[in-house]
């Protein structure tokens, strides 16, 4: 019938491009803290994209810190050999590189302020991350992760901190769901993940 | 409905200037994104400032390579950001990269703005990464690209990006 037809090619045209506009460049959820649990999961992640970008604006509840790594994790993969990663990063007085040792929630991909209001008073101060995660959806390539990060606090302390890691998870499963997790503390409401995928041509 | 990623303006300069100013800029985005790509006349550096904010409520810390040596500093209650690196600065000739996303910059905290400096001139540069930190919980509305000294020159172009999530 003609009008069911008609019907069928609306859906499908609201259902097209998840979230907002179209090209290269979707937006595809994005979820915030709660205030009360220190993961974040963005689950049922499509397949239709050829790379995948999260940006950060993050801080944990806890009130000591100044600042305190978080971790993602693919696919509920608690294997921690599965994860491998390495930084570079600055200090505002030292440049430093490492890598961090497998752990069970995945690996270190950036860091993240707490809500301290004195010594120092880091009121409406936040942690920021690119991470790009590159052909995820690929069933025959491990996976491998980049993030950009920063953290500016305004102190000499050494706190304030800048930096690059790149990641790699020893999995050819495409990526359908992945969990950020904050070392210490919960997630502050104010805390947000953004979700977009990226297609190739 | 904003797309999610698109360009807002763009200029290339066909007369050489001081400042290069994006203004009037939408509260619609959640992110922004500049990038510009320039030589000037003296081979200074250039400044970032938002909203004509021109008290010491900037701060940033770097991470920076020479293609020697890597290190890393910090500016704290400063005037402006300062993307450019300290050892170099723009060219004469040779245009340099520079971009910066700023976060939440319609939101009511401080804003946080990641750098990346990329300046090569064949011999001789710097790669640099920057987080930077505008303690003020206004929306950003204004961003000035500002030369040290000198101007950009012609063929400069600076694009800025809005970002929307979901």
């Amino acid at each position: 019938m003609w009008w069911a037809e008609l019907l069928n090619s609306i859906v499908a045209l609201l259902e097209s491009g998840a979230g907002g506009g179209g090209g290269a460049f979707e937006s595809i959820a994005t979820a915030t803290g709660t205030g009360s649990s220190g993961t974040i999961t963005f689950s049922s992640i499509p397949s239709t994209y050829t790379h995948l970008q999260i940006r950060a604006l993050t801080k944990s509840t806890n009130t000591a810190g100044p600042t305190y790594n978080y971790f993602i994790r693919f696919n509920s993969d608690t294997t921690a050999a599965n994860y491998r990663n390495h930084y570079l990063r600055g200090t505002g007085s030292a440049a430093q590189a490492g890598s961090f040792d497998s752990d069970t929630n995945g690996f270190v991909i950036g860091y993240t302020p707490v809500a301290r209001t004195s010594s120092p008073d880091l009121t409406n101060m936040f942690g920021t991350n690119i991470i790009d995660i590159h052909d995820y959806a690929s069933t025959t390539k491990n996976k491998t992760v980049r993030s950009f990060f920063g953290t500016e606090l305004n102190t000499t302390d050494g706190n304030s901190i800048v930096g690059l890691q790149s990641g790699l998870w020893v999995n050819t499963a495409a990526v359908s769901s992945l969990s950020l997790f904050v070392e210490i503390g919960n997630w502050t409401t104010s805390t947000v993940f953004s979700l977009y995928g990226i297609k190739g041509a | 409905m904003p797309a999610t990623y698109e360009p807002i303006a763009t200029t290339t300069l066909g007369s050489a200037t001081a400042t290069i100013t994006f203004s009037s800029i939408p509260a619609t985005y959640t992110d922004l994104r500049f990038v510009i790509v320039a030589t000037n006349s003296a081979g200074s550096n250039f400044s970032v400032r938002v909203n004509g904010d021109t008290g010491n409520n900037y701060s940033q810390t770097d991470l920076s390579g020479s293609g020697i040596i890597a290190g890393s500093a910090r500016l704290t209650n400063f005037g402006r950001f300062v993307p450019t690196a300290t050892g170099l600065g723009l060219s004469t000739t040779i245009p340099h990269l520079y971009t910066g996303d700023l976060f939440s910059y319609a939101g009511s905290t401080n804003k946080t703005v990641l750098f990346t400096n990329s300046e090569d001139e064949n011999g001789n540069g710097y790669l640099v990464r920057l987080v930077g930190l505008w303690r003020n919980t206004t929306a950003i509305n204004t961003i000035a690209l500002i030369s040290d000294s000198g101007t950009f020159n012609i063929g400069t172009t600076a694009t800025l990006y809005g970002i929307k999530n979901a």
